[in-house]
């Protein structure tokens, strides 16, 4: 009689403890996405929209009879008369080079009408290509002037310094080799310019460099 | 006959027949909350940022709330560990992976320190060697730890920024970078 109260307290006893609830530790999870673009652009630094100038002086033009010297009317691309170079960045390929020159001019009209006033030469854009090799871009100055070599580079340019190469030579007087070169006060100037254009339509170009070169 | 609960016990007496005969039985009445976490109701990290151009740099943040019971731990995986563009024939000297910051700060409840922690993107990669101390997925051990209870406290964010950028290599032009956080959630030790 005593066991059987007994059990029946303790079963009453356990029946109102609670059962123990497993911890648990569950992991949720949330997503987020981010865009961006790069906008088709070329410049003179990474995120450059300038210009860029400089200028390349060639020197005395005369050789000693007063003629044009033979080291400017023989030079070659390969041995160009002068460079400047720069690093010039394109976000892709397919940039659009247009390059354009004027000649070099004596801004005072000669006392001789066999010498020569203007001197024509050939301006050239190299260009270091990411995949190896070169690009090259020519404009020869005449009279009247040409219209600008525009010209599409199909690759990126190299990212390395002095990936874009401006060279002049072939110079040539305009009344030929033997006229002379009169003296002059001025210097003899031309200009060089090469604007560098991404790929995209011009709705979408965020921007160009635009090479600048005074030659004299 | 008695039951007895005291403070988390049943004291059970039996007496029976007036004699001194009679048990002392005493059990402990236990009971368990379980820890809980998760992201409250309409304020998990979700959605999509469209930043400009990545060049100029950005900065979001992604507003979150955390319904935790008990620390936790928040951890991240980026799926491209940056912002990479699925572009072919990337020349030596540029690049289509464009790298950004991610940073985790965590609100709980008054009284529970805020935390704060700042990655780069590509350590939150599952492929990185040397991974962000809160790359995810998260568990009892891995992921930034709010050290206490956090009952849908605003101020919690993720943000993604980036300065401009001035990396070496020149990004290649393209409309579509992307990475995907995961973001995951999970009850600490």
């Amino acid at each position: 009689m005593k066991r059987r109260l007994f059990n029946r307290i303790l079963a009453a006893a356990i029946a109102v403890v609670p059962m123990s609830l497993p911890v648990t530790a569950q992991t949720v999870t949330g997503t987020v996405n981010v865009h961006g673009f790069v906008a088709p652009r070329c410049g003179s630094t990474l995120n450059g929209d300038s210009s860029f100038n400089g200028t390349i002086n060639v020197g005395e033009l005369t050789q000693t009879n007063g003629t044009l010297s033979p080291t400017l009317s023989g030079s070659t691309t390969n041995s160009p008369v002068g460079i400047a170079s720069f690093l010039v960045g394109c976000t892709g390929g397919g940039a659009i080079v247009t390059l354009s020159a004027t000649r070099l001019t004596n801004p005072v009209a000669p006392s001789l009408p066999t010498s020569s006033n203007d001197i024509d030469f050939t301006a050239e854009v190299k260009i270091s290509l990411g995949t190896g090799g070169f690009a090259f871009v020519d404009y020869t100055t005449a009279a009247p002037l040409p219209a600008a070599t525009t010209q599409t580079i199909p690759t990126f340019f190299a990212n390395v310094p002095g990936n874009f190469e401006v060279r002049v030579f072939g110079f040539a007087a305009e009344n030929g080799a033997s006229s002379l070169l009169e003296r002059m006060s001025a210097s003899r100037a031309g200009i060089v310019q090469a604007p560098v254009l991404p790929r995209l339509p011009p709705s979408k170009r965020r921007s160009a460099a635009t090479a600048r070169y005074g030659i004299r | 006959m008695q039951l007895l609960f005291g403070a988390g016990h049943a004291a059970v007496t039996a007496v029976a027949g007036g004699s001194p005969d009679h048990v002392d039985i005493t059990l402990p009445v236990t009971a368990s909350v379980a820890s809980r976490c998760g992201f409250a109701t309409d304020a998990t990290p979700d959605g999509t940022y469209d930043a400009a151009d990545i060049n100029a740099g950005f900065t979001h943040d992604f507003p979150f709330a955390l319904q935790c019971n008990c620390p936790s731990r928040v951890a991240v995986v980026s799926a491209n560990g940056g912002l990479l563009a699925p572009v072919s024939g990337v020349p030596q000297g540029f690049s289509n992976l464009a790298p950004y910051e991610v940073t985790l700060s965590l609100t709980g409840n008054a009284g529970v320190q805020t935390v704060n922690s700042g990655c780069q993107a590509s350590t939150l990669s599952g492929s990185s060697a040397i991974p962000c101390s809160f790359r995810g997925p998260a568990s009892a051990t891995q992921g930034l730890r709010l050290g206490g209870a956090a009952d849908n406290v605003s101020g919690s964010y993720l943000r993604v920024s980036a300065p401009p950028y001035s990396g070496s290599a020149v990004l290649v032009a393209a409309s579509t970078y992307a990475d995907t956080l995961t973001i995951t959630l999970g009850v600490a030790i």
